[in-house]
């Protein structure tokens, strides 16, 4: 730099000082009015910066006498310490400053928060996660449906021989190479049967259609959970046990199944027990239970069930004087809008944003 | 179905006590869903029966009479028009302050001079049927002994009654209880109630005999047949009580004979018909055969039938007269001038009925009762039963033997039943007593009357007891079946619940629904909505995507056409969901999780079945923007989660012919960036025309990925790289090449240059200003990351690195850095 160069007389340690003292008077008066960062960064450049006045005179230590220039150069790093720390003094003092000020400025909570860009699942997947969840924690595994399947898996193999009277039970669509678009997911029960070994714990949630027409209540496409229970000794009441912890799961309140239809607890959800017919249990029940809808408590049909039926073990290779079990198969639709009340089960296929965001 | 109690009652030794509501719910409980119940005659109950002891002119009115009526307490003074009355009848009276059953109050009133204290009924008025020629003569229809004046005419006529309308559904395998018979039989055990049948003994001996002949051709298809002559009826309307019973359980009169063919069918269950005996062709030959292909039959309801060589039908020598067990030809149909009736008590097989039916699309309630298996045994008292009511209604006299043809006899069927599957299979217990009173209550009967278990063999392991199973009960099979029996009387909800004892293995996790859930989680997590749309798709919907409706799985039965066929692809409906929601919704993005059927495939699976592969897809769409980056960046994150690496290629023309929604330029094929031969989808911007036919304004990007390729390709895999100590340099080049260069091709150009120490290259921008436009010029902003394990790069391994990487542009691409 030209000054250092060009300076070549020798200073005077009284000078130097002097010097220093006039700095420092300068720099605590222009401390003092610091309001804001940047004129505190001004006069951190000012003063300590590479090129500041201090540099600069610290720079000119070498031009002293030898014997002040430990003294002149103590001094002058003492003040350098002694200006970086009155800085940061500063620097914490403007901060407080702002913060104070920050804090002080009122905003309205009432006013709506910035929503983040969410997607939504779909309720039926939501409930179907939960039933998995729930029939996994008791030790059923999940299997996928084919969604056309042939008349074998679809009837046949469950009891129900071609022109049996039952078969008018589901309205069947039938495609041209006559298969199936599965009326219920019962049509994987033959194929669980012979190819899990006992004891065989398998739920098959999956998507179903019927030949009906479309109103509030009924749906050509729907949802359904098949359960699939095998193993030997199993009997009649461990089914209802079975299906009885599945619903207090789904519906977080204890179940009383073989308790009075007239009970006072409020906690419980009562059911009721109905006969019903399928040709591939025996016998086939319908476990109901009691749900307030509006105003007034109505019995629901919710889990259709019973134990497999001889043939059908038989059919799956397994010897029904060995072996014994259960099925069943729930609409998963019927399950979601009991439990929010739904009235139109249309809602489900009608693709509207505004309904399903809402779950 | 509708059932009466008072014709239950008919069949108990006492009467029901439950009230209608308790009953239900026993029923409910035991046999099948009460749909309703219903309260009928109620309203007949202030309508007596008073005797007619005077008739007297009316002085002024020639067409009135004064009728002295007694109400079986004191003599009225009633005028009235009709012309049929006649001291000594009793009829329907109403008196003053009392109500009609269509609710008209009738009043003492004044009727040209004189005062009349009430009014004698007709038919019509009493909404009993629609003759209104006269007074309803109560003695006409009921021996008069039987009528105390001042009877109401609900009980004379049996008009007060509770229907119950039960649910068929859960009585699919239960022929017998589609008859009162059989309901009352339910009804009596599951109320502590004993059922009562009456022993029947109508004897059917011929006063004199017509040729008649009946020949079963086909026996496998016909059990039995039996039939009867009757000569000499008087073809009219049936008698009040009759009529009203049927149209109780809802069933239309039409004449004598016709009604009472219903009625013992909703009696006892069995299915009568009646020729025109003189009808049939000359000879009075008949024949159970199957039809000939090219038969036909108008039927009853006037419908010609096409007939096949499947299905069973009555014949006279020369036609067809009847679909067996289904329904009667028009040509022998009884008329108002029949003479003789051949009735007709049979039993077909059940599921040649239930086909035919089908074919035919032909239900009726006879055919319905066959095809669940009626009990062949019940034939004759069919026959008997009815030939005595037409005796007592219709006159005539029988004028054939009884023909009874059985080819289908069998023995009646037995069923071991081992007491201790109670235990082992209901998981409960039965009292031996209950056991005893169900199996006994149904009429399932030990073969050995002294095998009815004991306390003591009760309960043990090898008790078996034979049981012979009544005829009438065809569902009953196996050991299982009296279990059924046992646990529904007993009351399935009387069993106290268990649960199953298992180990503490853990289930399989099938890793397919594993993935499958991620992956829609991961789409929410992305900001799109899940929605459910129909399998169903039909050609209108395929041509607005441009897509053709023949390439899918076609339906033979839809429910309307636009449901006609199964989809192969996602997208159409997810088009058709976006303009719907458009209409209120801004900007939004969509995806579904389904399966699609491929006609053409065959699945791994089952090759018996098409492919049925899982596809994702979804949809962005809104304002301005160009939405294919937003859709791709949805992909790359969601595949990137699942460590599948992909490329975006341009379309080629298969690739078109698969998704001619998309504009090709703005599209792309995704492929398996290791093996570039397996294709996970598309992506792309839907072009105009097909917007508009979905009437969407905005732009719209989608994307359909194959599920199994995703399942076969993802793992979790991750390769962690340790973090560098040191400090890492960025350095944004922006580069001017060739418009004909793309992105991917620049960044290969890039990594060729094989710098070390540049961990990442990532895109920022491109700019294409008017000048460089027409040079065919694009400029792309990318930035780099330079970063080393070892040490902190100086200054000048910093630009050494960015010259390599600039060389390697210009000389791969000819790129030139942007001044």
């Amino acid at each position: 730099m030209a000054l250092q160069n060009n300076e070549q007389k020798v200073l005077s340690i009284d000078s130097f000082i002097a010097s220093l003292e006039e700095l420092q008077q300068l720099f605590y008066k222009e401390v003092e009015s610091i309001k804001s960062l940047t004129k505190l960064d001004e006069v951190r450049v000012k003063y300590l910066g590479r090129k500041a006045r201090l540099g600069n005179l610290l720079s000119t230590v070498k031009d002293l006498p030898v014997e002040n220039r430990k003294d002149a150069g103590g001094k002058a790093n003492r003040l350098k310490n002694e200006f970086e720390q009155s800085l940061n003094n500063k620097l914490v003092e403007i901060n407080r400053n702002l913060a104070n000020k920050e804090a002080g400025k009122e905003i309205d909570v009432t006013i709506p928060g910035i929503e983040p860009q969410m997607g939504s699942i779909h309720p039926l997947t939501q409930i179907r996660f939960k039933v998995e969840d729930i029939f996994q924690r008791m030790g059923f595994e999940v299997i996928e449906p084919f969604e056309i399947d042939n008349d074998y898996n679809t009837f046949t193999a469950l009891n129900i021989p071609e022109d049996h009277p039952a078969r008018d039970m589901w309205d069947t669509f039938w495609t041209e190479d006559r298969n199936i678009p599965i009326t219920h997911t019962s049509s994987m029960q033959n194929r669980i049967l012979k190819n899990i070994k006992p004891p065989i714990r398998a739920i098959v949630p999956g998507k179903c259609f019927r030949n009906e027409a479309t109103d509030a209540s009924h749906e050509h496409t729907f949802y359904q959970v098949e359960g699939v229970y095998v193993d030997k000794g199993i009997t009649f009441t461990d089914m209802i046990g079975t299906l009885q912890e599945f619903l207090r799961n789904y519906f977080g309140k204890d179940v009383e199944m073989a308790a009075s239809i007239f009970s006072d607890d409020k906690d419980k959800i009562e059911t009721r027990i109905q006969p019903s017919f399928f040709p591939f249990v025996e016998p086939a029940i319908e476990i109901m239970i009691k749900w307030r809808v509006g105003d007034e408590d109505r019995w629901l049909e919710v889990i259709p069930c019973g134990p497999i039926h001889p043939s059908v073990l038989k059919e799956g290779g397994l010897d029904p004087e060995v072996y014994s079990g259960f099925a069943w198969g729930f609409g998963l639709d019927r399950l979601v809008m009991i439990k929010y009340q739904l009235e139109d089960i249309r809602n489900f296929h009608g693709g509207d944003l505004r309904f399903l965001k809402q779950f | 179905m509708k059932i009466s109690l008072k014709w239950i009652e008919q069949y108990l030794t006492e009467p029901i006590k439950l009230s209608p509501e308790e009953l239900a719910d026993r029923i409910s409980l035991s046999l099948t869903e009460v749909n309703g119940i219903e309260r009928v005659g109620a309203n007949y109950r202030q309508i007596i029966a008073g005797e007619i002891l005077k008739i007297e002119d009316h002085p002024t009115n020639r067409k009135l009479h004064i009728a002295t009526v007694n109400d079986g307490v004191s003599n009225l003074t009633i005028i009235c028009g009709a012309p049929n009355i006649e001291v000594g009848q009793k009829v329907p009276l109403i008196k003053p302050g009392s109500q009609l059953p269509d609710g008209t109050l009738i009043e003492k009133k004044e009727i040209s001079g004189v005062m009349s204290e009430g009014m004698l009924c007709s038919e019509k008025e009493l909404m009993l049927g629609d003759d209104h020629s006269g007074i309803l003569i109560l003695t006409d229809e009921i021996p008069a002994s039987k009528i105390n004046n001042g009877d109401s005419i609900a009980k004379l006529l049996q008009l007060e009654d509770i229907i119950l309308e039960i649910e068929n559904k859960a009585l699919t395998h239960r022929p017998d209880c589609f008859s009162h018979i059989g309901i009352a039989r339910e009804i009596a055990t599951i109320t502590d109630n004993t059922f009562k049948n009456e022993q029947y003994s109508y004897t059917l001996i011929p006063t004199e005999k017509k040729e008649i002949a009946v020949k079963v051709i086909d026996e496998d298809l016909c059990q039995r047949y039996s039939m009867i002559l009757i000569n000499d009826v008087n073809i009219k309307r049936s008698p009040i009580w009759l009529r009203t019973k049927l149209a109780k359980v809802g069933v239309n009169s039409v004449n004598n004979i016709v009604d009472i063919t219903n009625y013992v069918m909703l009696d006892i269950g069995q299915p009568l018909h009646a020729f025109d005996y003189d009808k049939l062709s000359e000879n009075k030959k008949i024949f159970i055969r199957k039809a000939e292909r090219t038969e036909k039959l108008k039927t009853i309801d006037g419908k010609v039938r096409d007939l096949d060589n499947t299905m069973l039908v009555i014949a006279d020598y020369n036609d067809p007269i009847a679909v067996a067990g289904v329904m009667g030809g028009l040509d022998t149909e009884i008329d108002d001038n029949t003479k003789t009736v051949a009735l007709e008590s049979a039993n077909f097989d059940r599921y040649n009925i239930r086909k035919t039916s089908a074919k035919l699309g032909l239900r009726t309630e006879a055919s319905t009762r066959y095809e669940k298996g009626q009990d062949p045994e019940n034939t004759l008292l069919g026959l008997e039963k009815a030939a005595d009511l037409i005796a007592s209604t219709a006159g005539g006299e029988i004028v054939s033997d009884l023909i009874d043809i059985y080819p289908g006899k069998k023995e009646s069927k037995k069923i071991t039943f081992r007491l201790n599957q109670v235990n082992r299979k209901l998981g409960g217990e039965i009292a031996k007593k209950e056991i005893v009173y169900i199996l006994d209550s149904l009429e399932i009967k030990p073969v050995n009357e002294e095998q009815v278990p004991d306390m003591e063999n009760y309960g043990s392991t090898d008790y078996k007891l034979e049981l012979e199973i009544p005829t009438f009960r065809q569902d009953l099979t196996i050991e299982e079946d009296i279990l059924e029996e046992l646990a529904r009387i007993h009351g399935f909800q009387n069993f106290k619940p268990t649960l199953p004892e298992r180990d503490l293995r853990a289930p399989n996790v099938n890793q397919r629904v594993l993935l499958k859930n991620k992956v829609i989680k991961r789409l929410y997590e992305e900001g799109l909505h899940e929605i459910y749309t129909y399998a169903f798709v039909g050609k209108d919907l395929y041509d607005k995507a441009e897509l053709n409706v023949d390439n899918c799985v076609k339906l033979i039965n839809p429910l309307s056409p636009d449901l006609g066929y199964m989809r192969d692809t996602l997208i159409p409906n997810l088009l058709d969901k976006a303009s719907l929601n458009l209409v209120h919704t801004q900007h939004f993005g969509l995806f579904e999780v389904s399966k699609v059927y491929k006609k053409d495939k065959k699945d791994k699976r089952d090759e018996s079945l098409p492919a049925q592969p899982l596809m994702i897809s979804g949809l962005v769409t809104g304002d301005e923007k160009d939405y294919f980056y937003s859709a791709k960046g949805i992909v790359e994150t969601l595949l990137q989660g699942f460590s599948i690496e992909v490329e975006f290629q341009e379309l080629d023309e298969k690739d078109k012919s698969i998704v001619p929604y998309l504009i090709p330029l703005q599209s792309a094929k995704i492929v398996n960036k290791i093996n570039k031969d397996i294709v996970l989808g598309h992506i792309g911007n839907i072009n105009w025309d097909v917007r508009q036919n979905f009437s969407i304004e905005k732009k719209v990007a989608v994307f359909e990925l194959n599920f199994e390729q995703v399942y076969n390709l993802a793992n979790e895999n991750i390769s962690y790289q340790p973090l560098s100590k040191y400090q890492a340099v960025n350095r944004d080049l922006s580069f001017v090449i060739e418009d004909k260069y793309s992105y991917r091709e620049l960044i290969n150009a890039l990594n060729e240059a094989n710098a070390k120490d540049l961990v990442k290259i990532a895109y920022k921008d491109e700019y294409i200003s008017d000048e460089l436009k027409t040079q065919s010029k694009k400029s792309i902003t990318i930035s780099l990351t330079i970063q080393s394990y070892t040490h902190t790069l100086t200054e000048e391994e910093i630009t050494e690195i960015v010259n390599k990487i600039v060389t390697a542009a210009s000389d791969k691409l000819n790129a030139e850095l942007r001044k």
